[in-house]
């Protein structure tokens, strides 16, 4: 299911989450390591190359947030939250901490596989630098600045081309409202959240087929906008 | 004074009245000269006698006036005026002075004092001094009618502090929030900086005057002293804030600790700081015996244990929701493991058993998810994030959670065309609908189609979800709204708490929306209605409510 043997290091507490998240893992074809607190954790991510973290918020010896505040200090290592804590400013906190994503306990195993699908290819295709994003009929020219459906080129304005820029940059990663306003209107406008309403109903008009019934640019409800991943379109949520 | 001989019940004791009559008069004149003593000692007396003795002046050239022009008989009924007037206005001692100066020049004015021997110097003398007597009469009784006006007056404000006070009380649901208003009614009362601590001197409620400025150590140490000597301590104490202000330290009630200590800033000290001391102690002492009639002592102990209660219940849904839930977390991560292990996925008896694990934790999951939502509507620990948010993405939202239990269905969909835009918290209003979405799922046959539609009506968002299942007995209808309701023949078939319509109620309503469900009747189906205001255009910034927009969006070149 994935290219080569990539490293997952799962950070909890809980014997019995490690355990089946380490099955589940394993399934989808990774390598395992398990940490049990926050400086065990930090120790692996410093020893060993990791490819992944999924870490959990509420650990022993070191808070959650903290801990992937320190891991961001000097590593670029994707970072998958579990929490229990449901609540939308918390994801909006830990989004804009630097955590690619962010799974609510209790949460089936295909979600997270899924999740976890998405935040490796979206690290290797950085890595790779590609100029162009092609979301299922959608191609997003980043040199040329173009965009087109089914091979049509779509006349965008400016700022919607540039809200669709912002979220193509990561595609699948929830991009919070703050992050959206402030990178398309600006650090004035970042609780002008109807500008964004706006604009996205105005994209979806050109990109969707219903803008009503979103495939592409989708709602992450009061957390943000996320781009569909191809690789995460069999996803499912439970929270 | 004196009563009628007939009208005396009791026999022929008749001197009794008489003496009585005569000892009322006494005390009457007594207390009016008291009174007018005192009065006059005081600044507003001398304005009295000097506007008394211009009103003389002025009804003397009235007088003189009219007499020129007519000849009148002797008006000194005109006198009265303002004898009532000046009694009215500034009390008993300018009342006398009016009627003395009133009775003076009538009889200089009228009946010439020196000659009052004549045929009728009798019947004038006694014309003299019963205008006297009338006028000192009425200016007591003028008086007396003004002052009880004041004393009403003030009786009225009071009731009326108190009043706003109880109902401050009957708001308050925490012994702080008691002390609060205690803290402003005493203010109120007292007129100066109050500072109220409980009984065990830990601060309860401040001064809004006294800003951010620190509370003076002084007091601090003061009250201390108070509560660790309880009720055998010092009953007053005065410090000095070494800010130039003394302050009165006490409790607010000399028969309870429960209402706590109060210390007040008397100001600076002057020589009237005596006066302005029992002034304020009586002051206090009158607000903790109106304190002890509204058994606020109870009502702060009631707040107590529901406070304590509150704490216990938040501690008991805390670990439930943690307790409950780590374990389940663990199950459902299993089982969904278990579905995608080839050795599972291979074998469809296991496969089976697998998904039903994973189907019934879900619905565990489900229903503590309930639990916690219902006790947190209970104990109004909703909050809620008003947003601009599109109705389609919650919509969207719910029905995606909901798919499991949507499988095999045709759900029909409509929503406008165009962009409406609402002033909500989509995050509770997809839970709302999950549940009303879960309600029509599970009441109806399991291949029916349910319909939901959004669009807008008079000024309203409407949203309808619509089934063609068991729907609602008539009798059951008013019964809906309630916790725990499940429809009568509902409740035989299918499992759940009938936490869900209450959920998606109290969820709906704290986004200033209503819901309502209607039934033909018994298996004709149920359509569930929740309308959601439609904010005024004009707070729409950009946004006209047609979906074309007016933002500035060409402003750079477009390149693209």
């Amino acid at each position: 299911m994935t290219d080569g043997d990539q490293h997952v290091l799962v950070v909890d507490d809980e014997a019995q989450i490690r355990q089946f998240v380490r099955a589940g893992m394993e399934l989808g074809g990774y390598r395992v390591t398990e940490a049990t607190n926050g400086s065990d954790a930090l120790r692996e991510i410093t020893l060993h190359p990791i490819d992944l973290v999924i870490l959990d918020l509420a650990l022993p010896d070191i808070d959650g947030s903290e801990l992937l505040e320190r891991i961001r200090g000097w590593s670029g290592v994707p970072v998958i939250i579990l929490s229990v804590r449901a609540g939308e400013t918390e994801k909006v906190k830990l989004l804009e901490l630097g955590a690619d994503d962010y799974v609510v306990k209790p949460f089936f195993m295909s979600e997270l596989l899924a999740r976890a699908k998405v935040v490796l290819r979206r690290q290797s295709e950085r890595k790779d630098g590609e100029s162009a994003l092609r979301l299922d009929r959608l191609v997003i020219d980043f040199a040329a600045r173009t965009v087109e459906l089914d091979g049509k080129r779509l006349n965008l304005t400016p700022k919607e081309y540039r809200l669709l820029q912002v979220l193509a940059q990561h595609p699948g990663k929830v991009i919070t409202h703050q992050n959206l306003l402030k990178s398309v209107w600006g650090q004035a406008h970042v609780n002008n959240t109807q500008y964004l309403r706006i604009f996205v109903r105005k994209l979806r008009q050109k990109i969707e087929v219903d803008p009503n019934r979103p495939k592409i640019l989708l709602t992450e409800l009061g957390v943000g906008y996320r781009l569909s991943d191809p690789a995460s379109r069999d996803q499912t949520r439970l929270d | 004074m004196t009563i009628e001989r007939s009208a005396w019940p009791f026999g022929d004791d008749q001197a009794r009245p008489r003496v009585d009559g005569a000892r009322l008069k006494l005390t009457v004149a007594k207390k009016y000269l008291e009174s007018a003593l005192r009065k006059a000692i005081s600044p507003g007396g001398v304005t009295g006698v000097v506007m008394a003795l211009l009103f003389i002046v002025v009804t003397d050239a009235f007088l003189m006036l009219t007499k020129y022009i007519q000849e009148l008989p002797p008006v000194s009924l005109t006198f009265l005026i303002p004898v009532v007037v000046a009694a009215m206005r500034w009390g008993t001692l300018s009342a006398t002075v009016t009627a003395i100066g009133g009775a003076g020049t009538v009889s200089l004015f009228y009946y010439n004092p020196f000659y009052i021997t004549g045929p009728d110097s009798r019947s004038r003398v006694l014309g003299i001094i019963a205008f006297f007597t009338v006028s000192l009469v009425l200016g007591y009784l003028a008086s007396k009618t003004r002052s009880d006006t004041a004393r009403a007056l003030r009786r009225e404000n009071e009731i009326r502090d108190l009043y706003t006070f109880s109902q401050r009380i009957s708001a308050a649901n925490s012994p702080a929030g008691i002390f609060e208003a205690m803290q402003q009614h005493l203010e109120t009362l007292v007129g100066r900086k109050v500072l109220l601590f409980d009984s065990l001197g830990t601060l309860e409620a401040k001064s809004d005057r006294l800003g951010d400025v620190e509370i003076p150590a002084a007091v601090t140490e003061a009250v201390s002293t108070m509560a660790a000597a309880g009720a055998d301590g010092p009953k007053n104490i005065v410090v000095d804030d070494h800010r130039g202000s003394a302050w009165l330290v006490r409790p607010v009630s000399t028969n309870t600790a429960d209402f706590g200590i109060i210390a007040v800033d008397l100001g600076r000290p002057s020589e009237v700081f005596d006066e302005l001391r029992a002034r304020v102690i009586a002051l206090i002492g009158d607000a903790g015996l109106s304190l002890e009639r509204l058994g606020l002592a109870r009502t702060i102990s009631e707040a107590r244990t529901r406070e304590e209660t509150e704490q216990f219940r938040e501690a008991l849904i805390g670990s439930v929701s943690h307790e409950l839930r780590t374990p389940l977390s663990s199950i459902l991560g299993a089982s969904t493991v278990l579905s995608l292990a080839p050795e599972i996925t291979g074998n469809s008896r296991l496969k089976k058993l697998a998904a039903l694990i994973h189907q019934e934790s879900e619905r565990l999951n489900v229903e503590i998810q309930n639990i916690l939502d219902a006790s947190r509507i209970s104990s109004n620990g909703l909050q809620t994030k008003l947003e601009w948010a599109e109705p389609a993405d919650f919509i969207n939202a719910a029905l995606q959670r909901c798919r499991n239990r949507l499988t095999n269905r045709v759900v029909d969909v409509t929503l406008p065309e165009e962009l409406v835009l609402l002033r909500i918290d989509s995050v509770l209003m997809e839970r709302a609908l999950g549940q009303i979405l879960d309600n029509a799922a599970k009441y109806s046959p399991s291949e029916s189609p349910i319909s939901v539609r959004g669009h807008i009506e008079s000024g309203q968002f409407v949203i309808s979800v619509a089934d063609k299942g068991a729907g609602l007995d008539p009798e059951d209808r008013t019964l809906l709204g309630q916790k725990f309701f499940r429809g009568s023949r509902q409740a035989q078939v299918t499992s759940g708490l009938g936490l869900g319509f209450w959920i998606a109620s109290a969820f709906i309503a704290a986004n200033n929306g209503s819901i309502d469900a209607t039934s033909e009747g018994a298996n004709k189906g149920m359509t569930v209605t929740v309308r959601l205001p439609l904010p005024m255009r004009e707070n729409h910034e950009g946004y006209d409510g047609q979906g074309s927009v007016a933002l500035a969006d060409e402003a750079e070149p477009s390149r693209v």
